[in-house]
């Protein structure tokens, strides 16, 4: 075998592919994994203000997870980020078979996708508003029609049902988008064909339209979960965490132990546990994908 | 063809044409001479002075407009934060070495600021352009932790004195035959006969964002006991106390017993104002510095008038303090931020500054100006100032998260009186969470 040459190597694709590769690869290590390495090692530190001044061990961890006020707040995680997910994508969804069905009008499309495109904060103080006791509209109407309801933001149910539905009103078009481009592109034949077979709408939506959006839908609710785990703005501004603690998530937990209370160990143990979190949602998402055969 | 190229002649001249106006606009700007001593100041602030619907925005304008003129060759420009976001961006701008040359701060931030080295000692400019007696024409005692003075050096210089007081719709009290109260009894009672038919007789802002309304309040009713403090000397949470239970359980009774709707526990301090100048809510704990704001937004025939906020036994003592001025350590041109200051300071244009926005002075010397002789609502500010010296002044320590510890105690009064749990046992359940969160 002829022995090859420097010349040829460096020539070679797989060289030529290494140098392409060694220029995202340094941007990567550079915005992704210093960040989390160094996340890591303030989750180990005794901090002031910004600075790391002593070496704390597991401390700053066992007061995280010790705490009971960490366990509540996990579990209004876990239920704010099912219960948005669940809605929104309901909702979302709903809109995209309605406009794949039934329409698929530009304007309604617009229309549809206006609260993606508002800002967060703006979205909240609007719904906040429409939430207010007395000045909203909403509990005004309710009043008006005769019902003798107390505030809604004050009922911790409601409260949480309140930011719920605003997250979910934010988020739906996210979904709706997606599912909408995807059910465009099954080929109508196979509507067709059901058609013939006498299949009524539910059908063909179990059998046709489920799996072939099921992909698209894993995508989703992966980035869906990222979202509302990791959700402050529409929690803060609506509630602040109230009524009493009980819409307090982990991530507004975060911020207020970074950004009011400015102690970056122990909020870099909370980094890490929403990451963990959004690993996990992740992962079973990706792995009821693979294990209902939907690759 | 001949038509064809007398019209791309025709666009390559008129091109060409633009070109050169472009391009003598441009030299023209470029050939302008820029002035030496030019000088731009740059003022973070969470009012704008280019709100000319808000009063405070109108006084800002005013002192800067002053500056201006005074200065002609230095630019202000103003940059808004929201209040509570100021000190974090300031901390954020500190540590990058960038940020304005003069930001407004209160009281919880100083210590902060202070430690991360982010806002520069007044020492030197105070002692050069100050006389000695100036220390002791400011409202806010001098050397005060929180009036920014820490280890001998004052760090910044408050720009107003704002009073919690009880704010009430005079024209309503007087309809219902009701005196002003001054203990709890009376407030009790008013706020019982007021409250129905979508008014409430009472309000404080009890919304967990809106977390420095009711610790304000409540640093005027713990003031009120012998010794009852929220915060202790190490800076521990104490509010559960016997003062704090008798606080919280005055809360509950208002709504438990005389009928005043929760609705208030969701609202901010922004809700409040807005209800009360809607004519919704007939008395409520604010803030001095919207009096006259407020008072102008109302309709005809209301009247708002102020008083100190009842207590246990009688007026409660009265919680003061400032949003102050100070220069940061980055700012580029700290001599002309201390002439801001200096300025912002002076007797005249605090009193143009109350005769605008509504914001009491911080000197006494102001009250000697025309404004505070002649003109009625000046003559009236100047009779708040009498309300420390007959009913004495609440402390106002406050820790560095002083938005956790509001946040704590709105939380206590949440769980007291929206989810009815016992009140000893939340206060010392949320005063031994602040503890921990800061550890100590």
């Amino acid at each position: 075998m002829p022995k090859r040459t420097l010349e040829a190597t460096l020539n070679s694709q797989k060289v030529l592919g290494i140098c392409f590769l060694v220029a995202p690869i340094i941007l990567a290590l550079a915005i992704l994994a210093y960040p989390i390495v160094y996340l890591i090692r303030l989750s180990f530190m005794h901090t002031v203000m910004f600075d790391t001044v002593s070496f704390a061990g597991l401390e700053n961890y066992s007061r995280v997870l010790k705490s009971a006020v960490f366990l509540q707040n996990l579990k209004t995680t876990l239920i704010y980020a099912v219960g948005s997910i669940g809605v929104s994508t309901l909702i979302g969804g709903a809109a995209a078979l309605a406009l794949h069905e039934v329409s698929s009008n530009k304007l309604i499309r617009s229309i549809f996708l206006m609260p993606w495109v508002i800002a967060p904060v703006i979205a909240a103080l609007l719904w906040r508003w429409l939430l207010n006791d007395p000045l909203g509209p909403i509990i005004h109407l309710i009043r008006n029609l005769g019902f003798d309801v107390g505030s809604i933001m004050l009922d911790p149910l409601l409260a949480f049902a309140g930011i719920i539905f605003a997250g979910a009103w934010r988020s739906f078009p996210f979904p709706m988008i997606f599912l909408y481009a995807k059910l465009q592109t099954i080929p109508s034949q196979l509507y067709e064909s059901a058609d013939v077979d006498g299949a009524k709408w539910r059908h063909k939506f179990r059998y046709i339209s489920l799996p072939l959006i099921v992909d698209v839908l894993v995508v989703c609710l992966i980035m869906l979960t990222i979202r509302y785990v990791n959700e402050i703005d529409i929690i803060l501004v609506m509630t602040g965490g109230g009524p009493g603690r009980t819409t307090e998530t982990l991530s507004l937990s975060l911020y207020k132990t970074a950004f009011q209370n400015w102690e970056f160990g122990r909020s870099g143990v909370l980094s890490l546990v929403l990451f963990g979190i959004n690993l996990v949602f992740a992962a079973s998402y990706l792995l009821l994908q693979h294990r209902t055969g939907h690759r | 063809m001949r038509e064809r190229k007398n019209t791309i002649a025709i666009v390559v001249a008129a091109l060409l044409l633009s070109g050169l106006v472009t391009a003598g606009f441009v030299f023209a700007r470029g050939a302008e001479e820029v002035d030496p001593d030019e000088v731009t100041i740059t003022i973070w602030n969470f009012l704008d002075e280019e709100d000319q619907e808000d009063a405070r925005g109108r006084g800002f304008r005013a002192v800067n407009d002053a500056f201006r003129e005074k200065y002609p060759n230095v630019k202000l420009e103003t940059e808004i934060y929201p209040w509570d976001r100021l000190s974090e961006q300031l901390l954020l701008a500190h540590r990058v070495g960038e940020g304005p040359d003069v930001v407004r701060l209160t009281l919880m931030d100083f210590k902060r600021h202070v430690d991360a080295g982010s806002v520069r000692s007044l020492n030197e400019f105070i002692e050069e352009d100050w006389p000695e007696d100036a220390k002791t024409d400011f409202v806010l005692p001098w050397e005060a932790e929180y009036a920014g003075f820490f280890d001998g050096h004052k760090y910044a210089l408050p720009l107003e004195t704002r009073m919690v007081l009880y704010w009430y719709r005079a024209d309503a009290f007087r309809e219902e035959g009701i005196s002003v109260p001054e203990a709890w009894d009376d407030l009790a009672e008013a706020t019982e006969v007021l409250t129905g038919d979508g008014k409430y007789g009472f309000a404080v802002a009890f919304d967990i964002t809106s977390w420095s309304d009711p610790l304000y309040w409540f640093m005027s009713m713990y003031g009120a006991f012998d010794d009852a403090r929220i915060i202790d000397e190490d800076y521990r949470a104490v509010f559960n106390n016997e003062a704090g239970v008798e606080i919280f359980g005055f809360l509950r009774e208002l709504v438990e017993e005389r009928n005043l709707p929760t609705s208030m526990f969701g609202w901010t301090g922004y809700d409040l104002t807005t209800s009360f100048a809607a004519g919704t809510v007939l008395s409520s704990s604010e803030g001095s510095h919207r009096v006259l704001g407020t008072r102008r937004d109302l309709a005809e025939g209301q009247e708002l008038a102020v008083a100190p906020l009842p207590g246990p036994h009688g007026p409660a003592p009265i919680y003061a303090f400032s949003w102050s001025l100070a220069i940061p350590t980055v700012s580029e041109n700290p001599e002309w931020a201390w002439k801001y200051l200096d300025h912002a300071m002076s007797p005249e244009i605090q009193a143009l500054y109350t005769e605008i926005s509504g914001e009491k002075p911080s000197r006494y010397s102001s009250l000697e100006e025309p404004y505070f002789q002649t003109d009625d609502e000046g003559l009236e500010i100047k009779q708040w100032f009498e309300f420390p010296d007959v009913h004495g002044t609440a402390d106002a320590t406050l820790p560095l998260e002083t938005p956790l510890l509001g946040e704590a105690m709105t939380r206590a009064a949440h769980e007291i009186v929206l989810e009815g749990q016992p009140i000893e046992e939340t206060l010392d359940r949320q005063a031994e969470w602040f503890n921990s969160e800061v550890g100590r």
